[in-house]
């Protein structure tokens, strides 16, 4: 269990050091479920940079590989590939602000988008990356993108930024299945 | 493995420990990249067709431009240059920093969420190209104020966008998603905040701040607080002046003006020099100034520019800083004028009494004197 906590700690500690940057505005809870065309529970399998040249310059792409543990909406198969914008080959780095970065062995809720070759394939850029973690008791709890904790699905949105944080601890990952299982039904 | 998963949770507790402190302590948040210390030139690329904003501004390229120019006015080690309606390529990894609109950061889709995105290059810590790309579906102005929505559709306003942009190119992050609650245009979300706050103009200080140490030393406070007090006693009994209403108390008055001469002599413009005085009142800290100063006379601002700043700070302590009027026998002309010739005389060779004297010569009838040294 301590190791588990550990683990956590570690991973958010790290992650207090990504970037994030652009201008976004964060999506309610119900423009999420709404804008993504599949949700997904994954685990990072494979984080793979590569060289991409277009008509527009030479750009790097970040190909992150998921094992997929359970479907929320849409369609997708047990192992799925992501596209981002930006990443690190060798010494050299293109950030692109506001992309998530991810790292082999961590656990999301991915809001994946519509949109064709997008700058990031999620909604709302690096909001529609939910992080998983376990809690002491081994259960699995919900952060948003920058590590705070989603207490309520009602708090997501354009006014959180500006309010104090919530109290209580992140919800369950299952209660954020229900939610969006709820929103979808509701739709 | 148990003594090493404990001392790997007491080091990650720490820290974390240190994070949430340093970050209350801070405020802002720093990227660990930035642009080496010099000029960073932007090929200001958004075309024409903007028509005259709701600021005043005439073009895309304008407005973001005044934008660069607001961070010039607090970094010293970096400055933001602008190329104008620049007819260089735009694309990623060539070297140049373009300010653009586009459909596509370099190929990629922007969503329906995305307003504008900053991208840059690096190896090892420092930057080699930044870009901004403003998003060319959304609706675009220029205005000060709070956010502007009709029929649910936001009209952005591209020059607080460009500044939160240009921030992330000083190597500034959202301080909101670093465990901060702090008034910042930095803020991840875009708000009715529509200027740099203390908090931004803290943050890009660590980066590029510092500037140039001034070559001229000024004299110690309490000599021109001293100065001051005679001269309202030189006003009061001499000269027979009446009380006048006025927001900034004769030390504030004292202090401000000697920080506004050290910018000045440090060669900073008046609208620079301003800024850097009003910003250290907002707890933004000490800056350098501008260029040392040439040898020989101590060159110092017309006395418009300087009466213009005392009337500007005296706005600032009755708007800003809510302070209540007081009474004072030296108007506000009065007080920069002497007090700037106090301080002439000083940087150029007189002591305190020499420089004191000739002030009060001068403020009964006896014209400009020569200063002490040649």
């Amino acid at each position: 269990m301590r190791r588990v906590l550990a683990l956590s700690l570690v991973c958010w500690f790290f992650a207090a050091g990504v970037v994030r940057s652009t201008t976004v505005i964060a999506p309610t809870f119900g423009s999420l479920v709404s804008k993504a065309s599949t949700i997904f529970v994954g685990d990072v399998m494979d984080v793979r940079s590569v060289w991409e040249d277009t008509r527009d310059g030479r750009s790097i792409i970040t190909l992150v590989t998921f094992r997929v543990s359970d479907v929320w909406k849409g369609s997708v198969g047990a192992v799925t590939q992501l596209e981002f914008l930006g990443g690190t080959i060798g010494e050299t780095t293109m950030v692109v602000a506001g992309v998530p970065r991810f790292s082999v062995g961590q656990r999301d809720v991915l809001f994946v988008g519509g949109t064709a070759r997008a700058i990031s394939p999620l909604v709302a850029m690096m909001h529609g990356r939910m992080r998983v973690d376990r809690d002491t008791n081994g259960v699995e709890r919900v952060t948003t993108f920058d590590g705070r904790a989603v207490v309520s699905t009602a708090e997501l949105g354009p006014q959180r930024a500006a309010a104090a944080p919530a109290g209580g601890p992140p919800m369950r990952l299952v209660d954020l299945g229900a939610a969006v299982r709820a929103e979808l039904q509701r739709r | 493995m148990r003594p090493a998963w404990t001392t790997m949770l007491r080091a990650a507790a720490a820290g974390l420990a240190l994070v949430v402190l340093s970050d209350r302590l801070t405020g802002y948040s720093l990227n660990s990249t930035k642009f080496g210390n010099g000029t960073l030139t932007m090929h200001m690329q958004l075309g024409s067709g903007s028509g005259t904003l709701i600021d005043g501004s005439t073009s895309w390229n304008q407005a973001t431009t005044n934008a660069l120019a607001t961070w010039n006015t607090h970094i010293d080690l970096l400055k933001f240059s602008a190329i104008q309606d620049s007819t260089s390529a735009i694309a990623d990894r060539n070297g140049v920093n373009n300010v653009v609109f586009g459909s596509t950061v370099f190929g990629r889709a922007f969503d329906d969420d995305t307003v504008a995105v900053a991208n840059w290059w690096f190896v090892g810590s420092e930057r080699s190209e930044g870009n901004v790309t403003f998003n060319a579906a959304k609706q675009w102005n220029s205005y000060r104020g709070p956010l502007r929505r009709s029929g649910g559709a936001t009209t952005y306003d591209i020059y607080r966008v460009a500044l939160h942009e240009f921030g992330h190119l000083l190597g500034l992050n959202h301080p909101d998603e670093n465990g901060q609650s702090v008034s910042a245009i930095m803020n991840s979300t875009i708000s009715d905040i529509d200027a740099l706050t203390a908090d931004d103009i803290s943050g890009a200080r660590v980066n590029y701040g510092a500037g140039l140490t001034s070559n001229v030393t000024f004299p110690p406070r309490n000599e021109p607080n001293d100065f001051f007090n005679q001269l309202i006693a030189l006003y009061r009994d001499r000269l027979g002046a009446r009380a006048v209403s006025t927001y900034v108390d004769a030390e504030g008055a004292v202090v401000w003006l000697s920080e506004y001469a050290r910018y000045r002599v440090g060669l900073c413009d008046h609208a620079s020099a301003q800024q850097r005085v009003f910003s250290q009142i907002d707890n933004a800290g000490t800056y350098g100034v501008c260029a040392l100063t040439p040898a020989g006379a101590i060159p110092f601002p017309p006395r418009n520019e300087g009466l213009q700043f005392m009337l500007a700070l005296d706005a600032k302590y009755r708007d800003d800083l809510r302070r209540s009027a007081t009474s004072s026998f030296v108007d506000n002309e009065g007080a920069v004028v002497w007090v700037l010739e106090y301080f002439r005389y000083r940087l150029n060779g007189c002591n305190h009494s020499d420089a004191t004297i000739r002030v009060f010569q001068q403020i009964l009838g006896q014209g400009i004197q020569p200063v002490c040294r040649g």
